[in-house]
């Protein structure tokens, strides 16, 4: 491990309110590569996550993008140091058009407003949105609408991608389709962290995982090896 | 009956509802941009009509002058309310910004108080003196300049939220201020430009009362009050709901006067804002929406 470049967490501590739900949590996720965290309901991905971002009060040893400390930085300025957020639920801009919530991803970018070429990649990626660009985007069906949040992210061009529980609340169809597209923005060279549930799906595609069990990373690996241990087929199962 | 009297009765509320219909805008863009209900929304329309009428009468400044330095002054007012809220209050909820609002609210009133020594101004009528003969009414000049300046002003601001880069990102703080951060802007920035055009609205709103009616510095509380019972009575934060909403309570209330009782007038407001929370909290032109909680 480099240590400096991508993503490093070092003993992250994340808290609602009193409850420490995030309990001194390490991993890395490598740029170009995928990383996933995966876990059960409740084990903690999405707070870790909204840790780093600034969206929830944390405490850790380190936390640096690309050699750059984010402890303590505010999100808005967390978003400026190239990491752009898929959160859980999708949190699409719903009273904004397609096209709008897809320019909204690119507003502090120089020249994103503007910017044709990335959306041409996105509509490319994902063409039900371009058939659907003046639509509201909450008349969205719950897959357009994961598709428009991962559109939205590609928009700002990040240096890394996390993506919170794209799959949750989607047809296997749609979970199949969501994952296509991860592959294809693999394969462009994304740096991608991913958080979720379905952990056969995310093996699959990851290159790290780690698994995290009520606030804790309990094991961590290769991701193909990973696939066979016993606490993911656990989770898999739904135990 | 006095068809005459008729048509004068709906020109007077048209022209005092255009006055709601700019403050109960200035409600609903602070409301969309923090959830928050900003009561120094009727003092920037005090401030707004007061510092013109300053400026006109004690400095001798030309009139349309001292509308645009005090729209300028009171601009700078909505910055500082933000400053004072998010900045140095650290506030960022609704409801904690809602409370310190009606502080600010106080503050404001009583500045002006000290500043203009309890003195009362006024402005001339931008189009001049003199009345024009409306279908058998008469009616003054200012009466449509402030029809026509409200309309302008919820027509160009609705062009401003659908069209422009900043509008648009607006709009998207109303819809999901958190996810919007994510993508790099922050709370402040946007709250910051909500308070400043809603002080800028509200201005407006006060040189074009000023030339209807004397400003002191307690113009702005009832003011306030009624600008909100617009918006709620429109639908809080849509621009044209807002206007609705003036034009209809403004028409309300001086049928009141007109052939009701004119010391009632000022009740109607609260009767309208009253009977809106109670049947239809959302407004004539307001949609619900949904809040993850």
């Amino acid at each position: 491990m480099s240590g400096t470049e991508g993503l490093v967490v070092e003993g992250l501590t994340v808290r609602y309110g009193r409850v420490e739900v995030v309990h001194g949590i390490d991993f890395a996720a490598r740029p170009g590569q995928v990383t996933c965290l995966v876990g059960n309901n409740g084990a903690g991905k999405t707070t870790t996550i909204r840790g780093i971002l600034g969206l929830q009060p944390s405490r850790a040893r380190q936390v640096t993008f690309q050699g750059r400390s984010l402890s303590g930085v505010p999100t808005h300025a967390i978003a400026r140091h190239g990491i752009a957020l898929v959160p859980e639920g999708r949190r699409v801009f719903a009273d904004l058009t397609v096209l709008e919530n897809l320019r909204m991803g690119a507003v502090r970018r120089n020249g994103g407003w503007h910017d044709e070429v990335t959306l041409g990649e996105v509509y490319d990626l994902f063409p039900e949105l371009r058939d659907r660009s003046a639509s509201k985007a909450g008349l969205l069906s719950g897959g357009q609408q994961q598709m428009l949040a991962m559109g939205r992210a590609m928009m700002a061009r990040p240096d890394m991608l996390v993506l919170d529980e794209p799959s949750m609340g989607l047809s296997p169809v749609l979970v199949n389709r969501i994952y296509e597209a991860l592959v294809a923005l693999r394969g462009a060279g994304y740096t991608i962290l991913l958080s979720e549930q379905n952990a056969n799906l995310a093996l699959d595609l990851a290159d790290h995982a780690y698994i995290l069990e009520t606030g804790r990373v309990v094991e961590d690996g290769v991701a193909a090896d990973l696939a066979d241990s016993a606490r993911v087929q656990a989770i898999y199962l739904g135990a | 009956m006095d068809t005459g009297l008729f048509i004068q009765v709906i020109l007077s509320g048209l022209s005092v509802g255009a006055i709601y219909a700019l403050v109960a805008v200035g409600f609903g863009v602070v409301f969309n941009a923090t959830g928050a209900i900003n009561f120094v929304q009727g003092e920037y329309v005090m401030v707004g009509g007061l510092s013109a009428g300053m400026l006109y009468e004690a400095w001798d400044v030309p009139v349309l002058v001292a509308i645009l330095v005090a729209i300028a002054l009171t601009t700078l007012l909505g910055v500082l309310t933000e400053m004072g809220l998010l900045g140095f209050g650290r506030l960022r909820t609704p409801a904690s910004i809602t409370i310190a609002t009606i502080a600010i609210a106080v503050v404001v009133k009583g500045a002006a108080m000290l500043i203009s020594n309890r003195d009362t101004f006024a402005l001339p009528s931008l189009l001049g003196p003199g009345s024009l003969q409306v279908l058998g009414a008469s009616t003054s000049r200012q009466t449509l300049l402030n029809l026509l300046l409200a309309v302008l002003a919820v027509a160009a601001l609705t062009l401003f939220f659908q069209r422009t880069k900043l509008g648009t990102t607006l709009r998207a703080a109303a819809s999901d201020s958190e996810t919007l951060q994510t993508f790099g802007v922050s709370y402040r920035t946007t709250a910051r430009w909500a308070f400043a055009i809603a002080a800028a609205v509200g201005a407006l709103a006060g040189a074009g009362l000023a030339p209807l009616t004397v400003m002191s510095f307690d113009s702005g509380t009832l003011l306030g009050l009624k600008g909100f019972a617009a918006a709620m009575l429109g639908g809080l934060g849509n621009p044209r709901g807002a206007l609705a909403g003036g034009l209809m309570l403004g028409v309300a209330e001086a049928v009141m006067s007109g052939y009701g009782a004119a010391a009632y007038a000022d009740v109607v407001a609260f009767v309208v804002l009253l009977a809106i929370l109670t049947l239809r909290p959302t407004g004539m032109l307001g949609t619900s929406r949904a809040v993850r909680t």
